[in-house]
Formats: structure tokens, sequence, C-alpha cells
């Protein structure tokens, strides 16, 4: 199992687009398909190369060059203006498409993000799988590629990523950490610049392994307090947290709710979106890998009263075979009159992050709640690949406004 | 070489499944199909949108537009040339 080699420990994964915004000209332009591309402004202008195609880069052309001496290694390059609004919509699709796999994607840069995809790599069939999963999206959906590296900490999946460009995959686990570490040059540790990397190579250490077998005292005198972090840094010590942009952290519940075209008592067309709405609220937990064990309904009658009810179960559940079974309990024992319905909503509540020892149990237990957790399993993955739309309850089919929930 | 245009232009648009697509633009008293978007992006000018799209004609040739969402209004931004 792969989960074995991961002790428990985070999995992060570091996600690199490859010549980001020369890749991008490249896309929307065929004409420059193949060619060396050079973006920046023109061969005259004062300033640098922001970033250039790999075709660019056999000329010894990359970023920050000045551009001058960019069209002297390239006269035959491309050199095509920075377009910030264009790479900075590029960046949004990239980072819509990483959130629908975790919601703990942090982007580092307009062309770099961090992601823990430690609770829902195995829905995807392992850290290979989610990898090979966010790559194609981006291939397909966007027509450029990125370089992944997954790693236990941020670190190290920096460093794999680097390791193997462009379209690259490079996967770290923790007890291959100091493998892949300690025989590269000590420069390509993150955080070394040139001056530092000379510095250390003047004291006889040319390799991160050399760096971390050091003695820290040492290193503190040439360094300051970075020296002792640069040991650690060389030992693949790192825990910090991916801070996500999408803050579902602190939120407390997770809901949908639609108001009906027309007000309606019709039980068939309330039962279904009642389903709708179930499955909805499930997916969205189970894509950012949440539970929750709190079940709410909301009711707004056509007069516009209010009703809410709430359920708590024992245990935590991410179904939506749960959710419906609750909510329909809810409304038949409270709500069920023959006043017309304007409004209905489903949320779960008091959600938290859902174990890995979760998983493990439904993969081997058969009883009825896990059956229609690997019916789930089925349908989110059929989402995944296909799209939201893909596959639903027949049931849902007698709700007649579905086209605007 | 990309050469600047910021020409108006009359745009046939459809609208499908939420999506606007342009399919044929006049430019230079000749009708020009679009077979392919290559790219489309958006920018915020003040309060308003302008979308823009990178379309190729049938021949591989590249047009650049851009629809102001204010004005309601069509514009020929750049086109590639050898």
């Amino acid at each position: 199992m792969e989960e074995s080699k991961w002790h428990n420990k985070k999995i992060i994964m570091h996600i690199d687009m490859d010549a980001f915004f020369a890749a991008i000209e490249q896309k929307i332009c065929p004409a420059l398909q193949g060619r060396p591309v050079i973006v920046g402004g023109t061969p005259e202008s004062r300033g640098v190369v922001s970033t250039c195609s790999y075709e660019a880069r056999n000329y010894g052309v990359h970023s920050a060059m000045p551009m001058k001496k960019a069209y002297q290694l390239c006269p035959d390059g491309v050199f095509v203006d920075t377009s910030g609004d264009k790479y900075s919509y590029m960046s949004v699709m990239v980072l819509e498409i990483l959130q629908r796999y975790s919601m703990l994607v942090e982007p580092v840069s307009i062309d770099e993000s961090f992601v823990d995809i430690t609770n829902v790599y195995q829905r995807y069939g392992g850290t290979d799988g989610i990898a090979r999963a966010i790559k194609t999206a981006i291939k397909t959906e966007l027509g450029i590629t990125a370089s992944i590296g997954i790693a236990p900490n941020k670190l190290v999946a920096k460093m794999a990523s680097s390791s193997q460009k462009p379209d690259g995959l490079v996967i770290i686990p923790p007890d291959e950490v100091k493998q892949f570490l300690w025989c590269q040059p000590v420069q390509h540790l993150w955080g070394v610049g040139p001056k530092s990397a000379a510095a250390l190579n003047s004291e006889g250490i040319q390799t991160i392994g050399d760096l971390a077998q050091s003695s820290k005292p040492k290193l503190k005198k040439m360094f300051g307090i970075v020296g002792e972090a640069l040991v650690g840094m060389a030992n693949g010590d790192g825990d910090s947290d991916v801070r996500s942009v999408f803050n579902m952290r602190d939120a407390k519940s997770v809901g949908h709710e639609h108001t009906f075209h027309h007000d309606t008592n019709d039980i068939d067309t309330i039962m279904a979106l009642l389903l709708y709405l179930s499955d909805k609220v499930s997916r969205r937990l189970r894509l950012h890998g949440y539970e929750g064990k709190t079940i709410r309904l909301k009711i707004r009658k056509s007069d516009f009263t209010l009703l809410t009810r709430a359920h708590s179960l024992t245990v935590y559940t991410d179904t939506e075979k749960d959710i419906l079974k609750y909510t329909r309990d809810m409304f038949f024992a409270n709500a069920f009159q023959k006043k017309p319905i304007r409004l209905l909503g489903v949320s779960v509540g008091n959600i938290r992050l859902k174990s890995q020892n979760d998983y493990d149990n439904y993969l081997i237990d058969y009883s009825p709640q896990k059956t229609s957790r690997r019916i789930d399993k089925v349908m989110d993955s059929l989402r995944e690949k296909h799209g939201e739309s893909v596959i639903t309850f027949a049931r849902t089919s007698l709700f007649k406004d579905f086209d605007s929930p | 070489m990309y050469q600047d245009i910021e020409e108006p232009v009359d745009v046939i648009v459809l609208f499908e499944t939420g999506r606007m697509q342009p399919i044929k633009f006049r430019w230079n008293g000749r009708a020009i199909k679009i077979k392919q978007i290559t790219g489309s992006w958006k920018s915020d000018v003040g309060a308003h949108k302008i979308r823009y799209f990178a379309v190729i004609d049938h021949s591989s040739n590249f047009f650049q537009l851009a629809y102001d969402e204010k004005n309601t209004a069509w514009v020929l931004n750049k086109i590639w040339v050898e």
C-alpha cells in the first residue's frame, strides 16, 4: 500500500507551470509554436526577459536577462510584450483546477502553487494518480503543461518539481528524501543563492549531503541563525502548513439551496429537489475531504415564513444517502403542509477534515452504508473525468426546473 | 510579429451553454470566419470587463478580438504577420 510509504506524514504537491507566459503565448497564437518566444518586450527595450520558451532557452536565454542580451543570443527569437491580464486570468484558471482536487491550495506566485493532498490523494488512485489527473486537466483545458513534485514538505516538493522539467512528475516519499537531496549540488537547495553557495563551496561543502552533515555551530558562525536552518533543510526537514486561499478550514457548514421557479407542494418535485441538494452537498464535502454530523433543512413557504430544522448524528457522514434520509425525515415531521414551498435548502454543519482511517474502513466494509459510499466514489470519479452533469440520480428527473440550481 | 490594429469590427457571436463565442467578423471589407478560439480571458477596466478572444481563421491567420461589455463594442486589437 502506498499509504505505508508516507508514515502518516503530510503529502505536499508543488505545481510549477512550465515557461508559463511563453507557453500561454504559444498556445493562443499557433504561429509561435515550436519557435523561441521571449516575453518581456522588444529587443530594443531596457527591460529584462520575463520568461522564455524552452526553444529560446536552447540559445542560452533565461529569465531576468536584459532584452538586448537575449536578442544577441537569439536574434531569430519572437519578442512579445508581457500581458499581465492574460497571465493572471490563466493563473486563476489553474487555481480553479487545483481546487477541484483539494481545498488546501496556496499560490506562491503567478505560476507556482502548493497543494496539500494528504486527505484526498487516495481517492484518485494515489499520489501518482492525483498528479496525473491534475496534469491532464491543465493540458486538456488550458493547453499548457505543468511540472509536479510531491514530497512530505514544501521544500522537497519544490525541489522535486524543479528536478524534471518540462511536463515532469517526481514523487519523493519520506524514506527517499535524503537520497534525493544529498547527491545534488548545494546551490540546488531552495534558499541557497550564488553567494551562499560560493561561501559553502569554499568550506568544502559541495553537495546538499555535505551540508546536512556539517557542524551547526560552524554554519551559524558563517551565516548566523540561517546557518542552523540550512542544516535542517539539507536533511529535508520542514513542516509548514499549506495556507489555503480557499478557506474552507474556517467554514462551519456546507450547504446548497434552491428557489423554485414556481411555488410548489408537489411531493415528487420536492423529494427530487431534496435528493439533488443532498447530492450537491455531499459531493462538495467529499471534494474537499470533509465530513459533518449536523444535518440542517431550510424551508421557505410561499408566504415567506421560514422553517429551519436540524438533526445531529452520532457519527460523521459525507454521503448523499445519510443527508437525504434525515432531511426527508425532518421534512415530513415538521414541514409538509398544504402551503406551497418557495425555497428548500440543505446543509451539513459541525464539519471536520476526514481522517485517512475513514477511507481505509470503507474499502473493507460492505455494509449498506459503505455500499452507498462506494457508489458515491464511482460517481465522484466519473464527475472528475467528465464533468458534474455526467451522472446523477434518476429520481432527480422528477424535478422540473433543473436548469437553475 | 504582432501588429497592432485597434479598429472597431462587427462580430457575429454565438451564445451557447453560458459561453460567448465569436464565430465571424468583418474587417477591411471582408468577412472572416473563425475556425478556432485558441484562448480567451477577461480584464477589469474599472467596474466593467473587457473579454478577449484569441482566434484563428481557416488559413491559420491569428487575430485578437476584444469585447467591451460596457460599450457593447468589438475591437480587433492585433494580428500576427510574418
